[in-house]
């Protein structure tokens, strides 16, 4: 009988896995997209409600810039992005924040867009962060080209001939975005203005979508290019091509205090995840079929992970490993007999056992797979609107308090904070372009005093330490007008006390952290795999990759393609 | 400038931060501005107007919603800077489903209900000595609607941006290079 972790954490026979075992930096950055994760949650209701989509304009000179605006039609509303392409000098293309010139730059807008709105918006949107949208508009993004690929593929499609496979298999993707700003970012309208309604339910739809049809105008940008280049020539870009090819993404620093600064959020996607494992889990007896899929998938998996490249020292690592557990985790597979009662329990406790996170946790993503009628209703709940409005709790007693902060945070109480590589880095935002930075507070001149609220263990020590002063009778309240300075503190801890996935259990400032762990934690849930980081702060990734175009998006389809059926000829 | 909400948030978020609260004060500070905000008073005035006055004198308003007075007192006695803060403060902090509340500050009054705050938008007294509480409101309560844009004029914006850039850490060449993605050419 499979055993149950915690009751708090209970699901059906075996519970959700421990907070104290998930919510590890190393962990985090070892997980892997899954049916849950938002771009497929979009795809499906894409397909399922039979969205029309449909190029309303592509004025896109010869010299490669203009405009173009695509529609999905809705049952009851349309959403169109609305993309500018320009034409820059390889001096003026960067990834950074900091950047002011892009390839291509592009809003989402609610609904279709008039002359007058264009207008507006060419005025604005290719400025991005300098310009202004309005309560119209829903995202902002910007894109830059894969310059080597881009040129190679334009010039073998303008000789009227296809590009090498491995060529494009090794970048993945003919455009990159360099950021999609949301919720209110700009000018743009408010998360809560449009959560209510249906397609927006899921975390980050908005954003989801923006890039899915940023990939439809990348391809149609780049066909023109070759036209442009040979007109009598060209040839399109043979359909394997077109769906192999995704959107890139280049992310930095500026995602990972998203993570930290929405505590009840993260607890909502990693709790559905745990949830959806644990229901899988307890099945005693699970269908055939779905074992079958299961099988399947294992073996489709095998492509992925091939094709997965990183100059990376740190991810070549873990991908070495990754493939020599996954050579393991095959040959049991082959021999697991699935009749056991709980198997997938069996063979989740087997991984935990016998293999490194990144393998464990492509198991769960892959024992997730074959049971959507079983979990895919967990998206539901991985939204949060109600995000600033936290509140305190002033009435709880400081008995209570203590002794659930020694539960929760026992991992930060472990901590010596009078050490100072456990304490060498502060998160702070640079006044340039506002670009969030990381840097040693003992060597970069004055950072420290710029420190943003990003160690929440370091500051639950403090708090802890002047609490354990207080009788324990006393209130929070109390406390709280004596040492406003705790206040954040406080109100996260009881976030936390309620939510146990809400909290990352590690040292977020230590000399040893490696800030790309929480990117990949952010981007498993996007959907993104590929994760190719460029330093220990900033990480490439691919979305979309082997996905439908929105032209053959089907029910049949929509979510049959993370892992390939073949490796592509 | 129309501000988003998320926007007016942050804007009051960093430049309290400038003005040296700490960030959970920050944090309630800009909740119950932005209620203010989205039931047309003019929130941006008074963060100018809380940023002109002592910390200490703005923190003593929160046990106000830490000890949740207002659910177990009729009255209040004592010194409250900003008072209007209070009715933001109390607006978010409350169940929406909750009875209205009747908030006099001295002799206004204010009415709560689900999460609108009624009453003198132009009201801006620097102090009040009382602050009194009911439940059984006879004032007929007119139904406005909240609006979803916070409208800043550029020289205030200015005003209040000067606290927030406080905030910001001076650009210089080494915290360039510490950026994420100054490691590498983008033009791969």
């Amino acid at each position: 009988m499979p055993k149950i972790f915690d009751n708090n954490l209970s699901v059906g026979e075996v519970g959700r896995r421990p907070a104290e075992k998930i919510m590890r930096l190393s962990r985090l950055g070892s997980f892997h997209q899954s049916r849950l994760s938002f771009l497929r949650i979009l795809l499906r209701r894409i397909s399922t409600e039979k969205w029309k989509f449909k190029r309303q304009v592509f004025d896109i000179r010869d010299d490669c810039s203009g405009t173009a605006v695509y529609t999905y039609q809705l049952p009851n509303r349309a959403y169109s992005l609305v993309a500018f392409a320009h034409k820059i000098s390889d001096v003026d293309r960067s990834d950074r924040v900091i950047a002011t010139k892009w390839d291509a730059t592009f809003t989402l807008f609610d609904g279709i867009p008039s002359k007058g709105d264009i207008e507006r918006l060419s005025n604005n949107v290719p400025n991005q962060e300098a310009g202004r949208v309005t309560e119209k508009e829903i995202t902002l993004s910007r894109a830059n080209k894969s310059v080597r690929l881009w040129d190679y593929v334009v010039n073998c499609l303008s000789k009227g001939r296809q590009p090498d496979i491995h060529e494009i298999e090794k970048v993945g993707y003919m455009m990159r975005t360099t950021a999609v700003y949301g919720s209110g970012k700009f000018g743009a309208v408010d998360y809560n203005e449009i959560s209510e309604r249906s397609e927006f339910k899921a975390p980050f739809q908005a954003e989801m979508l923006t890039v899915y049809m940023i990939r439809a105008f990348v391809l149609d940008l780049l066909e023109h290019a070759a036209k442009v280049k040979n007109s009598t020539e060209w040839v399109q870009l043979e359909p394997k091509f077109r769906e192999m090819l995704g959107v890139g993404n280049s992310t930095g620093l500026g995602m990972a205090p998203f993570l930290i600064n929405h505590p009840q959020l993260l607890n909502n996607w990693i709790s559905a995840k745990e949830t959806a494992l644990a229901r899988i889990r307890s099945l005693k007896a699970p269908n055939p079929k779905c074992i079958d899929l299961f099988k399947n998938y294992m073996k489709r998996s095998n492509y992925l992970i091939e094709s997965w490249h990183s100059e990376h020292e740190l991810q070549i690592a873990k991908l070495n490993e990754l493939r020599l557990d996954k050579a393991l985790l095959d040959k049991y597979v082959e021999k697991f007999n699935f009749k056991t009662p709980y198997p997938f329990d069996s063979l989740y406790n087997w991984a935990e056992e016998t293999l490194g996170e990144e393998a464990q946790e492509l198991l769960v993503s892959l024992i997730l797979e074959p049971f959507g009628e079983l979990v895919d209703d967990l998206s539901d709940g991985m939204s949060d609107t109600k995000q600033f409005s936290s509140k305190i709790k002033g009435s709880m007693l400081i008995g209570e308090f203590l002794k659930k902060t020694e539960q929760h945070y026992a991992y930060a109480l472990k901590i010596n904070w009078k050490n100072s590589k456990n304490n060498e880095l502060a998160w702070y935002i640079s006044e340039e372009k506002l670009e969030p930075r990381l840097g040693n507070r003992f060597t970069e001149n004055s950072i420290a005093f710029y420190e943003q609220p990003l160690q929440p263990g370091r500051d639950v020590a403090r708090m802890h330490f002047d609490l354990s002063q207080w009788e324990q009778n006393k209130s929070i309240a109390e406390f709280l007008m004596k040492h406003p300075e705790h206040r954040h503190i406080i109100r996260r801890c009881q976030i936390v006390f309620n939510n146990p996935y809400a909290e990352i259990k590690d040292n977020t400032i230590s000399s040893e952290v490696i800030p790309i762990d929480l990117l990949r934690a952010k981007l498993s849930f996007f959907g993104a795999f590929h994760f190719d980081p460029r330093s220990d702060r900033w990480v490439r990734i691919n979305m979309f990759k082997g996905a439908p175009l929105p032209q053959s998006l089907n029910e049949e389809n929509c979510d049959n393609w993370t892992y390939p059926k073949q490796k592509p000829k | 400038m129309n501000l988003s909400k998320n926007e007016f948030i942050s804007l009051c978020k960093k430049s309290l931060r400038g003005k040296g609260h700490h960030w959970g004060v920050c944090e309630d500070l800009s909740n119950a501005l932005l209620a203010l905000a989205i039931n047309r008073f003019p929130a941006q005035n008074i963060l100018l107007e809380v940023l002109n006055t002592e910390n200490s004198k703005i923190d003593q308003i929160l046990t106000t919603i830490d000890s949740q007075v207002y659910k177990i007192s009729d009255q209040i006695d004592g010194e409250f800077y900003d008072p209007i803060l209070i009715l933001g403060l109390i607006s978010v902090d409350r169940d929406f489903n909750e009875p209205p509340l009747e908030i006099s500050l001295e002799n206004e009054i204010f009415i709560l209900t689900n999460e609108l705050i009624i009453g003198d938008c132009s009201y801006l007294k620097k102090k009040v000595n009382t602050i009194s509480f009911s439940k059984n409101t006879s004032r007929k309560i007119t139904k406005q609607k909240t609006v979803t844009r916070i409208s800043i004029d550029d020289t205030t914006l200015k005003k209040i941006e000067t606290w927030s850039n406080m905030t910001y850490a001076p650009a210089t060449e080494e915290s360039r290079q510490l950026g994420a993605g100054s490691d590498g050419s983008d033009n791969d």
